[in-house]
């Protein structure tokens, strides 16, 4: 995850893009959806903001042309939903090897927050809560499915004597003997 | 397979138990003997008519069935005197062992309040955390949720629950996103993907409770006995406060006892499954229990509806055993709160029974199974044979004219058949009284003496009342069912507590009442004698109205309450589940409340972390159902176009059930919306 594997007060390598209007409006759709993510401090949203933009403005700028407005906006959301999710899954997967040294678990994202200086430099960024929420939903859900066939019963027949093709049969035989005792009598 | 192929001996005092069949049968037939004499010689004062023939075999069928019932509360008298089933008020049996076989705990929901459903999810894990084994089992939430909103509602819940619960037990979400099958098709499709990884499952309702010490020793009974495959704890209804709910309340826990006590002195591992509060072998399950499609279209044949008598027959059939633990407490569920939900149950319990009449006569059953199956049927049968027993008596009566039923002796025989029906009716609540008179404690937990007396003729007089009713409600289901092919839908019990008001009742009363003042009229005007036996009948359906209003009405059941009357042990001393289940609801409401549930669909295509939430779960529960583009177009152009509130229940789900979809939708609509409220840190 990027936010993880470089610094967040990374500098600035490349110039903004040429179309500063489109450059704005993704940078403000992008700062709402940080702080809506729960990040507060704005001079940390400010530098993820521009480093996500220039990111999504590099992107569209490999496939040609000068980007819209709305397309730069979408990809940017689009990158930062992507780290955002791979950032969580780390932290689930962190998460999950230090409860696997501590069997019984209490509070797993409370306690080792007080262990990883990183952990908790992100933890001030989201609610706690939240982020533990998040973080089960990237945990197993559901434990890991070990397919087994369940077959139907075959269907259980009725009592010969409640058969309907029981009583055809039978008929059909008596009508057959009784011609046989017909044709044998003559 | 037999039990002799699997190696399987008979279970000890079964020969007893075949003793006690025997005996049960014997004195059923004798009483049938003595009730069909009586009902003969009466009618044979003044010569048997034609109708009267045909009286007596609908006689002989319905006498049999309350002689069977009563004698069977009689044996579970018996046995409660020799002091066989004080039932234990958790499942502690001494020592819990050191380790336990791995046990999921299955909710099955449709539908309903996440709100309660999580609640009793987190009474029991708390529990299960006091008994120190809370790592044996984990928890699965089985969601055949149709509605959208209650969907989201039961990821925000989720996500809540796993918050506070980080610890074992584990509890797992998931959603299928077809209902195959209904519940038992959602128990299958565990079965399928997890069960594998379980030696047993214990299967709940979306209301049910069970104590920790139960789930142990539940799981201890079958992993001593490994020719176990259905341990069934039988539920006590309890948390209502209508006058019906504690009317049923009160009986469960007074009469309840005896039935059940007597029906596990001769079923004991015969015995059957009702749905729910049981414990199940997952192996022989997956491998026995697959259930078979019925020939025929619904409601007769098709899907089975009443899947667990039919999966205890299967069980059963391969060798195992299916128990009955009635001497377990610490099993809850909820009962419907008024006649209407109660009766909307029984609808669609009546056409699963139905189907299993087929099931009686088919091959392969054991006969203890058969018996279950055709006393299922039989619950629902017995009211149309009532009703047609009514109509038919009043028929010959008329047609003898009054001169025969103003005979001496017509009058002696009938006064002595009522007196024996009456009996067989009524004397299992004086058993249940004889059987809670030895025991002190429980007397005070019902309020004391005279308030159990007073309790016992209270409910005696309103089920007398409800009966008529209740045989109305059966009869027509059983007629919608067998001749007119009607399907039930599947739709959420209504589990809360809510008034009949006053143009409900109408709405739905009004033939109960009609049909009681005509046949009043009608009997009034024929043969004005035979009014004073009609009356209890008549009584109930005229009354219908006014009564089913009272039945619903929770400040009368309150009022009722206050003044000691149908107490049960759990209003007195309220057990610390049932205690940590309430402040768990009440907790669980207030969360809910705290973001409109209508604006959780919003929220999702807003919210950045609800949506993760969201997608994470549908990927993780491999839920995802692609939509097709011409369906999902129009959806997304209009929530574009008018917002989230112009798309249908129906479009929402569609929508909510394409990962893809979704995310490109959230990403647009973040492209232009500044901010959204966060559903997930309240």
């Amino acid at each position: 995850m990027t936010a993880i594997a470089s610094p967040i007060g990374a500098k600035q390598t490349q110039p903004d893009s040429a179309h500063p209007h489109a450059v704005e409006q993704a940078r403000c759709v992008v700062a709402e959806y940080l702080r809506d993510w729960g990040l507060r401090d704005p001079e940390l949203v400010a530098l993820e903001t521009r480093r996500i933009v220039r990111r999504a403005d590099n992107h569209l700028a490999r496939d040609g042309g000068e980007p819209t407005a709305q397309a730069l906006s979408e990809t940017a959301i689009r990158l930062t939903i992507e780290e955002i999710e791979t950032w969580i899954s780390q932290m689930a997967s962190q998460s999950r090897r230090r409860n696997n040294g501590h069997p019984n678990g209490h509070g797993s994202m409370g306690e080792s927050a007080f262990h990883s200086p990183d952990l908790t430099h992100h933890r001030n960024r989201l609610p706690a809560r939240l982020l533990f929420i998040l973080e089960q939903s990237v945990s197993p859900v559901v434990p890991s499915t070990r397919r087994r066939e369940m077959r139907p019963q075959p269907r259980t027949r009725l009592w010969k004597v409640l058969r309907r093709g029981y009583w055809r049969q039978l008929w059909k035989s008596a009508l057959a003997c009784c011609g046989r005792w017909i044709r044998s009598s003559r | 397979m037999s039990r002799r192929n699997l190696g399987l001996t008979e279970p000890r005092g079964s020969l007893k138990r075949r003793g006690s069949r025997w005996l049960l049968a014997l004195l059923t037939a004798v009483t049938v003997t003595l009730g069909g004499w009586l009902f003969y010689n009466t009618l044979a004062v003044a010569g048997v008519n034609l109708l009267e023939y045909a009286l007596l075999p609908l006689f002989f069928v319905l006498f049999a069935w309350i002689a069977f019932s009563f004698w069977t509360a009689t044996f579970g008298l018996v046995s409660s005197l020799r002091g066989n089933c004080r039932p234990k008020r958790t499942g502690a049996c001494g020592k819990i062992p050191a380790s336990l076989s791995r046990t999921a705990v299955l909710m099955p929901v449709h539908n309903e309040s996440p709100a309660s459903v999580f609640a009793g999810v987190q009474a029991m894990l708390r529990s299960l955390a006091e008994t120190g084994q809370a790592e044996h089992f984990d928890f699965f939430v089985l969601s055949d949720t149709t509605d959208p909103d209650i969907w989201l509602e039961e990821e925000r819940s989720w996500a809540r629950c796993v918050a506070e619960h980080p610890t074992a037990p584990r509890v797992f979400y998931r959603r299928r996103p077809k209902n195959v099958s209904r519940k038992a098709g959602n128990i299958a499709d565990f079965c399928c993907r997890w069960g594998s990884q379980y030696a047993y499952m214990i299967v709940l309702d979306a209301d049910s409770v069970m104590e920790g010490k139960t789930l142990i020793e539940m799981v201890r009974r079958m992993d001593a006995d490994p020719r176990m495959g259905i341990l069934q704890v039988p539920p006590t209804p309890v948390n209502r406060m209508s006058l019906f709910a504690r009317l049923q309340q009160f009986a469960a826990r007074v009469y309840g006892p005896i039935y059940i006590q007597g029906f596990a002195s001769w079923a004991q591992f015969d015995s059957n499954y009702w749905g729910h509060n049981a414990i199940i072998r997952i192996d022989p399950f997956i491998k026995h229990c697959g259930l078979p499609t019925l020939p025929g279209k619904a409601p007769l044949g098709g899907e089975i509806l009443s899947h667990d008598f039919v999966e205890a027959a299967l069980m059963a059939r391969a060798g195992y055993s299916v128990c009955l633990a009635q001497d377990l407490g610490g099993s809850y569920e909820e009962c419907p709160t008024t006649l209407l939900d109660f009766a909307k149950r029984d609808q669609r319990w009546c056409q699963g029974n139905m189907q299993h009449i087929r099931l009686v006569f088919s091959e392969g059953f054991r006969p203890l199974s058969r018996v279950h199956m055709a006393m299922g049927a039989m619950s629902y049968l017995s009211a149309p044979l009532w009703l047609l027993f009514m109509i038919i008596s009043a028929g010959a009566m008329l047609w003898e004219g009054q001169a025969a039923t103003s005979d001496h002796t017509w009058r002696q025989g009938g006064a002595m058949v009522f007196g024996l029906t009456m009996a067989l009716l009524l004397l299992p609540k004086l058993w249940g009284l004889i059987a809670i008179k030895g025991q002190p404690a429980r007397v005070e937990q019902h309020g004391g003496w005279n308030n159990v007396v007073t309790s016992v003729l209270l409910e005696t007089v309103l089920t007398t009342l409800i009966a008529p009713l209740m045989m109305v409600f059966h009869s027509r289901f059983v007629f919608t069912t067998l001749l007119l092919g009607e399907k039930v839908h599947w739709s959420a019990q209504n589990r809360g507590e809510a008034n009949t008001d006053f143009v409900t009742a109408l709405r739905v009363y009004w033939p109960h009442t009609l049909l009681g003042l005509g046949t009043a009229l009608v009997v009034w005007l024929a043969a004005p004698p035979l009014l004073i036996w009609f009356s209890p009948v008549v009584a109930g359906l005229m009354l219908s109205i006014p009564l089913s209003m009272l039945l619903g009405d929770v400040r009368v059941g309150q009022k009722l309450a206050h003044k000691g009357l149908l107490l049960i042990p759990e209003e007195t001393t309220t057990p610390p589940i049932l205690q940590a289940q309430q402040e768990a609801v009440e907790s669980w409401e207030r969360a809910a409340a705290q973001f409109d549930r209508s604006r959780l669909f919003e929220a999702v295509l807003l919210d950045p972390s609800f949506h993760l939430l969201h997608h994470n779960l549908l990927r993780a529960t491999d839920a995802h159902l692609p939509a097709k583009e011409e369906d999902l177009q129009p959806i997304v152009e209009r929530i574009q176009r008018d917002g989230p509130a112009a798309v249908s229940a129906q479009e929402r789900v569609t929508l909510l059930s394409d990962i893809k979809a979704l995310r490109n939708l959230h990403i647009r609509l973040r492209s232009n919306v500044r901010s959204a409220h966060t559903a997930l840190t309240t």
